[in-house]
């Protein structure tokens, strides 16, 4: 089966080796898309088996998704996976994730880290900010568009075909996780959530999407961009 | 009051003329030019005859003149504040557009 995993990055050169070497193991093909990095991040990926498209300047990880989502395109592969560069998903749930898409039970699948889990049960690594700032994320995107989703947040993330064709991301920051959801609702594709496990490290803690660094500012910038997008084309 | 006044004109004068050099130099549009050009010669109008605002606020019932220039002011400051986001969202849209195609081509040239 052709699946092609596509991972965006920036400054990653830490970790970014490891992710590729596990995400090459799941998959025919690895895209990492290098947003304007300082560092090595796109030769260690590049050594480590991964395609590299290399943006000239630091775009945000929507532009970075949309990019490699349309690189992916170039390789028609029948599943596409896209997952955090900061070590924060783990290779082995790809199997889990794509399974909705091998039964045809849908069309784009996320990778829960709260699904089941309450506040109390959920796993010790997810810090307790977090889960509220995805509680709230969650609430505005079935406001926004009517979807009923326990981790819209997730990185972890995969596509069929279908809705690698129909999805057109315009976002150019963190609110591409919420964008994909009015993707899936306007182009009336069929979604899954499937349980996985967020590994939060003191490194995936410390990069700008973490809870550690996401503040009330960067949730009132993100829904503010939502709000723009949800007006302006 | 008078320095106020003529320190103003002046000010106005300086920017009619910069928005002249615009147009003349093709970097506005006629449309932008004529309601800058316009916008600035009320401002200068109500500083020589700041009266005349009173004729407005009788007119659109607000107790005084200069309280019509602080509605009119804020309620454009808004606008601008508005179309310049919009405007910046759409510059963003299109810069990111032309780094992912740089970036799509550069691979399919390696390739």
């Amino acid at each position: 089966m052709n699946i092609i995993v596509v991972i965006p990055a920036y400054n990653e050169e830490k970790v970014i080796g490891d992710i590729v070497r596990d995400a090459v193991k799941e998959s025919s093909l690895v895209i990492v898309v290098d947003d304007g990095s300082t560092d090595k991040t796109g030769e260690i990926a590049q050594k480590a088996g991964a395609k590299i498209y290399r943006h000239t300047i630091n775009l945000g990880l929507g532009a970075t998704l949309a990019t490699g989502l349309m690189a992916a395109r170039r390789y028609n592969p029948e599943i596409v996976v896209t997952m955090d560069a900061d070590g924060q998903h783990r290779a082995q749930d790809i199997p889990l994730l794509i399974k909705p898409l091998r039964d045809l039970r849908a069309d784009f699948v996320v990778g829960s880290r709260f699904l089941g889990k309450s506040f109390k049960k959920r796993d010790e690594s997810v810090p307790a900010i977090r889960w509220f700032y995805n509680s709230f994320a969650n609430l505005l995107i079935y406001v926004l568009f009517r979807i009923k989703t326990t981790d819209s947040q997730s990185g972890l993330r995969a596509l069929n075909a279908k809705a690698l064709e129909k999805i057109n991301i315009q976002s150019r920051e963190m609110e591409v996780s919420s964008e994909f959801f009015k993707e899936v609702k306007n182009n009336h594709l069929r979604l899954k959530e499937v349980s996985i496990k967020g590994i939060y490290t003191k490194y995936s803690l410390s990069k700008p999407d973490s809870s550690k660094t996401q503040n009330l500012s960067t949730g009132i910038k993100t829904f503010f961009n939502l709000f723009l997008h949800k007006f302006i084309k | 009051m008078i320095l106020f006044k003529i320190l103003f004109l002046l000010f106005v004068l300086i920017i009619l003329i910069r928005l002249g050099k615009r147009l003349r130099e093709k970097q506005i549009r006629i449309t932008n030019f004529l309601i800058w050009f316009f916008f600035w010669l009320m401002a200068g109008t109500i500083v020589i005859y700041p009266e005349s605002t009173n004729y407005l606020a009788r007119l659109l019932g607000v107790g005084r003149g200069v309280d019509v220039i602080v509605y009119f002011s804020l309620a454009a400051i808004f606008y601008f504040i508005f179309y310049f986001t919009v405007r910046l969202h759409i510059m963003d849209n299109r810069i990111a557009k032309i780094v992912r195609n740089i970036s799509l081509k550069e691979k399919e040239n390696e390739d």
